[in-house]
Parts: structure tokens; sequence; C-alpha cells
């Protein structure tokens, strides 16, 4: 086989990953509209249901590290794959299981860490594969995978959904749709088993032979000789950048901006939407059960376009602009969607907001900050930083998708706001971003690394 | 070897303190505090930046521990 398809296919096995991380996560929003109806859930136990999953990811995305580390990128993506397949199989409860809301979160959580441990090792194995000149190209292939995967999973829950009735739906359609999963996860696992190891894990476990073996199969024997010395390199300069403390001179207001910069992402409410469009649809705009599945299309193809409209203007537009247009657009979005529910005029109005805040976000928040995350921080600190914004990112995941029902169900918004209280919220943390990126976060287009320590060292003294 | 398995041992730990400490922390300021005591706009606004100053803190103290850990006894040898 021809060495450039040959590694488009290993990126493409590596970004099943993306494309269960987005189906995973996705799933939720389809199936929590009837297993909730068939538990009889509480706002405070939906939360739970729904952000259990999360705090699985966050779990996951820390142990992924040490993991990946001890076991290597292939077998930790391995491990991954067998958690999706468990989760997806168990969270569909067979009959056989205790039909209970803890054990519907067990295996959540399960599936949550599945998806953590995929979150670091897809897009690191991928990048350890690819040649340079093909590295940035390859990796946005796991990006476009997650939103495949929630196109994809919208799509399978409208098709399962809507051959059944409601009373089918709520007895055991939620069960199909998280069984469903299943065949991208036997996929992924079968697929996983043709890859090979990434070389540069092989050279840092001090298997040169192997880690040749693989480079010349990639890249052919001339460019291998190229790429083994690049790895060699990098390994020595990342031994050099051990014993780094974070309590030194002006790293912890990098690491407050990067994990401010991860929560506000969460505070727009993307996952509110996300996880409950279904619910947003029935209970405040009034859409009829048969068109609610059907509305979810629309929100990820929405999600889907926009996603590519980022990925193709980020480096003619820079970082910052795409932010401050994407913000505004997405308070545009949720004005529409507040003063409709608040004034009882909701509608097409309401649905156009909804989507307008959708395509705002794809289009600047959901990718820009990982561009931000990667590129702002100085080599020596950022893989730290970016470990805690990671994580923080998880957090603040959790807290929104656990407080959104408690918000959304609180006599509060029922009385006083109509039901547009979650929305005004997010906006005011929307403002808040615009802000905050104004104030603290540096455009990274077009600049060189030294530059850009140039600017934390005369705002906070760090030295690098 | 043992210092491998504290290390492991550990750091399972320290995961477990930040899972908690963020489930415990939005369930106290949104279960407890959001229904007994402030519930409008600005009330909320004020819950969730004391849950974000929560989380932040959880998440710092978490790392300096992992980080800890691993120095101490994972990456040894």
């Amino acid at each position: 086989m021809n060495n450039k398809l040959f590694i488009i296919l290993i990126a493409a096995v590596a970004s099943i990953g993306g494309l269960l991380f987005g189906y995973d996560t996705g799933v939720i929003n389809g199936t929590q509209f009837y297993f909730s109806k068939y538990f009889n859930l509480t706002d405070v136990q939906k939360g739970w249901a729904v952000s259990s999953a999360v705090l699985g990811c966050l779990g996951g995305a820390l142990v992924a590290g040490p993991l990946s580390k001890v076991i290597g990128r292939k077998n930790s993506l391995i491990v991954s794959a067998l958690l999706f397949t468990l989760s997806a199989w168990g969270s569909g409860l067979p009959s056989f299981l205790p039909q209970t809301l803890d054990m519907l979160v067990f295996f959540r959580i399960i599936g949550g860490i599945g998806i953590g441990i995929a979150s670091i090792n897809a897009p690191m194995y991928i990048a350890e594969i690819a040649p340079a000149r093909q590295r940035g190209n390859l990796v946005t292939y796991y990006q476009l995978a997650i939103v495949t995967g929630f196109f994809v999973v919208f799509l399978a829950t409208y098709f399962i959904g809507n051959n059944l009735s409601e009373a089918e739906n709520i007895e055991s359609g939620w069960r199909v749709m998280f069984w469903s999963e299943l065949i991208p996860c036997f996929l992924f696992l079968i697929l996983l088993f043709l890859v090979p190891k990434s070389p540069r894990w092989l050279a840092l476990k001090q298997r040169m032979e192997e880690a040749r073996t693989v480079l010349v199969k990639i890249h052919g024997e001339e460019m291998a000789i190229e790429e083994e010395k690049e790895i060699n390199k990098s390994i020595e300069k990342e031994g050099s950048s051990e014993g780094f403390s974070i309590f030194a001179k002006g790293i912890l207001p990098l690491i407050l901006i990067g994990s401010i910069l991860s929560i506000l992402q969460q505070t727009t409410g993307i996952n509110a939407v996300l996880y409950y469009g279904a619910d947003i649809f029935e209970k405040a705009l009034g859409f009829g059960q048969e068109d609610v599945l059907e509305q979810q299309i629309l929100l990820a193809a929405v999600n889907f376009i926009f996603t590519f409209i980022a990925m193709f203007s980020v480096d003619k537009l820079g970082r910052k602009p795409l932010v401050i247009i994407g913000c505004i657009g997405m308070i545009i979005g949720f004005m529409l969607l507040g003063v409709t529910l608040k004034t009882g005029n909701v509608g097409v109005v309401s649905l156009i907001g909804i989507l307008v805040f959708i395509g705002s976000f794809a289009m600047s928040m959901g990718p820009i900050t990982w561009v931000l995350l990667a590129e702002m921080f100085p080599n020596r600190v950022r893989s730290v930083i970016l470990s805690i914004a990671v994580a923080a990112q998880w957090a603040g995941n959790y807290m929104v998708s656990q407080t959104f029902p408690i918000i959304a169900g609180s006599e509060v918004n029922a009385t006083n706001w109509n039901g547009s209280l979650p929305y005004f919220l997010f906006s005011i943390f929307l403002v808040v971003l615009i802000g905050f990126t104004l104030k603290y976060i540096p455009e990274t287009k077009g600049r060189s690394l030294e530059s850009l320590e140039e600017i934390w060292e005369s705002k906070f003294g760090a030295k690098f | 070897m043992t210092d491998k398995i504290i290390g492991w041992v550990l750091y399972i730990g320290i995961i477990a303190f930040i899972m908690g400490g963020i489930v415990e922390s939005t369930d106290f300021v949104f279960e407890v505090i959001y229904n007994s005591t402030i519930s409008s706009l600005t009330g909320s606004l004020f819950l969730y930046v004391i849950d974000i100053v929560l989380i932040i803190t959880i998440l710092v103290i978490g790392y300096v521990g992992i980080n800890f850990v691993n120095t101490r006894f994972l990456d040894k040898g």
C-alpha cells in the first residue's frame, strides 16, 4: 500500500475515537428525553444521569497521561474502545441487569472514562504517526470526526425514535439508541488491532528497532531516518523541561487564564443545548414529540457545517476576531430565544435563535478555544497548562450540564422568567467572555512563540 | 516496584478527590444554596462564580498532588 494512503487510513482509524466521542456524548440528548420518563426522574436526577458521563470524561482525561506512558497510545485506544463497548451495551440496561438509575449512571461513567482516554490518546497518536507536513491536516480529521459523531447519532436517534410510538420509545427506544453505538464501537475495536504502535512511544520505551520498522512502513526508508532524528531530538528536549513547578513566578496567572477560558467556553451553554436540546424543543418551544428528534438533526447539521467555516477562516480572520464575532452571534441567538420565551411568543424566531447560537459557537469558541490553548502558552509550560485547562473544561461541562435542569426547572424560572432565565444567564457569561478575551487573550495568528513569551514575561513577570 | 504501586494508588486517590470534590461542591452550591436562599438572575450568577472558583481551586490542588506523585513515585527509575 502507498505510504500516504496508509497514513490516512491510520489517522482515519484513530479518528473513529473522535466519532465515538461525539456519538457517546450526543446519544444522551435523544435518550434522556425518554429514559427520564421511564425512570420518572427529578430535575436533579436528570442532571446527574446526563452529567455523570462528563465526570467520567474528567477522570479518563486525568488517567490518560500515565496510562498512555505505560501501555502506549494504541493500547490506550484499545482500552477506550473496550470501555465504549461496555458502556454502550450496559447503558441500554439489558433485562437481567437491575433497571435502576444508579446502574445507568455506572455505565455512563464507564463510557465517559473511555471518552477521556480517547480524547487525549487519539489526537496524540495521529500527531505522532503523521509526517510533519501533514500533521495539522490529519489532526483536524479528529475534530471533524467529533462533530460527525454528533451528526450521526442525531440521525440514528431520529430514525430509531421515529419508527416507534412514544410508549415504545419510553419503554425500549432509548435502549436501542444506546445499543446503536455498538456498531462504531466494534468497528473501532477491530480496526485498532490492524494499526501499528506509535513510533515515538516505542522510541520513548527504548524499543528502537520496532520504532524504525514502523517509521519505514509509514514514511519509506529515506524519510524514516529524518523522522527518527526528529523523534530523538524532541525526546531530549522533553527531558530537559522536567522538574518544572507550577508555583514558579508568573505561572499561576497563566494557569488561571487557560482554565477560565476553558470554563467560559462551557458557560456559553453549548452543552446545555446539545444535551438537553430535545427538552428545550419540547418544553420551552412547545414542539410535538414527533418534531423534537427532527429538530435535533437540524441542530447537528448547523453544528457540522459551521465547524467547517471555522476551519477555513481561522488563519484568515485570526483567532480573537472570530471569538468576538462568535460571542456576539451567540448573544443574539440567546436573546432571540430568551425574549420570545419571556414574552410568550415562541415559534420560528425561537428556533432561529437556537440555530444562530449553535452556528456561532461552532465557528468560534468550539474549535478556536483548542487552537488558542495549543498556541498561546510557551512550549515549556504548555503541557501543564493544557492538562489543567482540559480538566477545567470537563469540570465546567459537568457544572453546566448538572445545573441546567435545576435552573430550568426552578420555580423562579417558571414564574418570573417564563422559562428564559438560563439563556439570559448564559448571555451574561458571553459578555464576560468577550471582556476576558479582549483583556487577557493574545492574538496568536502569524506570531512566533518567542513574541508570545515576551507578552507573558512583561505582563506577569514569568520567565521561561 | 513498591513505589509504583504506592504511586498508582495515590494517583487514583487524587483523581477520586478531584471528581468527588467537583460533584460535592456543585451539589452544595446549586442544590443547597440555590433552593434555600438565592434564586434570581444575579443570585444564580453568583452561585456559578462560587462554583467556578471552587472547581479551579480543586483542580490546582489536585494537579499539585498529581505532580508530586509523578515525580516522587511514578517517574522514578
